[in-house]
């Protein structure tokens, strides 16, 4: 299989400044590297701070690395430009976790959809206003959606716009940061089908960035566990999947029961 | 008979121009101490304004139009209940701190609130944040919420929770925006807390997880109404509603080794 987005040995450091200055840089990532294959569906796993949401920003190439490299087709991001810049940003797209934090209030939802194909394609806007028809279809909304507002949507359709809007450029892979963590989890569990059912149409890598690893057995077929900037573990995902590592062990019994367990009671009446 | 706080036939209605919209549609929930009942129902259902109907806490434009809290058998006005008789717990700890306070400043406007402010307020305040596990307690006082992580955060709340002493809590999806690491271990918490403190708690939540871990009773939401109600196990086991199914179905998706 074709490595689509590579991290090579990526690390990463942030310091933050006060009026007393700046303080001592905190390593985030070190040493990190990781290949995403065509079509794979990779989980990475990790506690708050761990590090997953910098990679994320990392390989969509929001942010540099201190070190390393992340390298788009077999070509260091950092000196893409003109059109093959372009085509790296159509091929990677984005799924944050407030859906109502990444649209602009006051677009309608048809422009909000059409802004990737505005910005990175060259299609008129007749072959526009066609395609948006088609994706709000594809994420399960309707035509006349695309003329409301964010405020006239539930945040578990507002999630299925932003959806659309990142499958629109056809990437090649789909970054789900937390993608799903804001909604109820029967809203969850419809938007997980939803991006299976669209990953396996549209034949495109995901990289589902989350800490819970019931949804990873849902969706992902690799899981990278990742604590403290390192990678832990990188193991296929089975049925019955037990991690090994120390880390990926707290996570897995940190697993909320499946039935009710006995509570004692705390008194008699 | 144990000590009950029960909350009786709530409406709740946000005003749209010149009629109501009904949020809370006559909804009757009795706790009771020792207890722990979760509220639970998809995503704008009316449980999170079911407890802040009840509290007296509502944002602007919407109001109770009918219903009432009783404890025990007396009718409780909404301002006499917020942290004398119920201390609240919410989803997201960065946004209930004040920024520019310390966790000091906070401990001391929780206990003003509910007159207990006194010279042994530090004592009281280091023992309640002791008890949440938060370690080295006289280093948490100075702090304010951005220099704390969300885990913290959370059981600084429930310390201030407690120092009010009432017995009862509400828990308005405590660990929602916590890691699976950090949630287990403050489910633990409440766990025990509401077991050695007798605490009633009104657990609000929407994940069938945090039910199966600690909640007793469950009771069902849909559209403003309480559409069943049942012991955790019943739930669980023999569903009646639709509503109530289809919560516990996509749960128990997440468990394929389970199901």
């Amino acid at each position: 299989m074709s490595v689509i987005l590579a991290a090579r040995s990526v690390s990463k450091s942030y310091s933050s400044y006060s009026l007393t200055g700046r303080s001592a840089p905190k390593t985030v990532l070190r040493d990190v590297s990781l290949d995403i294959a065509a079509g794979e569906s990779i989980a990475l796993l990790g506690r708050s701070g761990s590090g997953k949401s910098t990679l994320g920003r990392l390989l969509l190439g929001f942010e540099r690395p201190d070190g390393g490299s992340v390298a788009f087709e077999n070509e260091s991001v950092s000196g893409l430009s003109g059109e093959r810049y372009r085509h790296y940003r159509r091929s990677v797209q984005v799924v944050f976790q407030d859906s109502l934090g990444a649209v602009n209030p006051r677009h309608s939802i048809g422009r909000i959809i059409a802004e990737p194909l505005r910005h990175l394609t060259d299609l008129n806007e007749d072959t526009r206003s066609e395609r948006v028809r088609s994706l709000l279809a594809q994420v399960g909304l309707v035509p006349d959606d695309a003329r409301k507002l964010p405020s006239q949507m539930s945040g578990g359709q507002l999630q299925r716009v932003c959806i659309a809007r990142a499958i629109a450029p056809a990437p090649r892979l789909l970054v789900l940061d937390e993608a799903v963590s804001n909604l109820d989890l029967v809203l969850q569990i419809q938007m997980i089908a939803l991006l299976r059912d669209l990953q396996a149409r549209l034949k495109m890598a995901v990289l589902f960035i989350t800490h819970d690893l019931r949804l990873v057995q849902l969706f992902c077929s690799r899981v990278i566990v990742l604590a403290e900037g390192r990678i832990q573990e990188d193991a296929p995902v089975t049925r019955g999947l037990a991690l090994r590592s120390a880390e990926g062990r707290l996570l897995q019994d940190a697993i909320l029961p499946a039935r009710p367990v006995h509570r004692a009671p705390a008194f008699c009446d | 008979m144990s000590e009950t706080l029960t909350i009786e036939n709530l409406h709740v209605a946000a005003q749209h121009g010149h009629h109501d919209h009904v949020l809370v549609d006559g909804v009757s929930l009795t706790l009771r101490r020792g207890r722990i009942l979760a509220l639970v129902g998809a995503s704008g259902c009316g449980k999170s304004i079911t407890c802040s109907g009840a509290q007296g806490v509502l944002p602007p434009g919407v109001r109770v139009t009918q219903g009432r809290v009783l404890h025990n058998d007396t009718t409780v006005a909404p301002e006499r209940l917020r942290g004398r008789v119920v201390a609240t717990i919410l989803q997201n700890p960065r946004s209930a701190f004040n920024p520019i306070r310390t966790m000091a400043d906070h401990a001391r406007e929780t206990l003003r609130a509910v007159e207990r402010l006194d010279g042994d307020w530090r004592s009281r305040t280091l023992e309640a944040f002791a008890t949440v596990g938060l370690e080295d307690a006289e280093s948490v006082l100075p702090l304010h919420a951005f220099e704390m992580s969300g885990g913290m955060l959370q059981r600084a709340m429930i310390a201030l929770a407690l120092l009010s002493d009432a017995p009862f809590l509400f828990a308005d999806e405590p660990t929602t925006d916590l890691d699976l690491i950090v949630q287990a271990r403050i489910l633990d918490l409440l766990d025990e807390l509401a077991r050695r403190r007798n605490l009633g708690v009104l657990l609000i939540t929407h994940d069938m997880g945090v039910v199966a871990r600690l909640a007793d009773e469950v009771a069902v939401m849909e559209n403003g109404r309480i559409i069943e109600r049942a012991t955790t196990r019943e739930i669980f086991d023999n569903p009646q509603r639709i509503a109530t199914r289809e919560l516990v179905e996509a749960h128990m998706s997440l468990y394929p080794e389970v199901a």
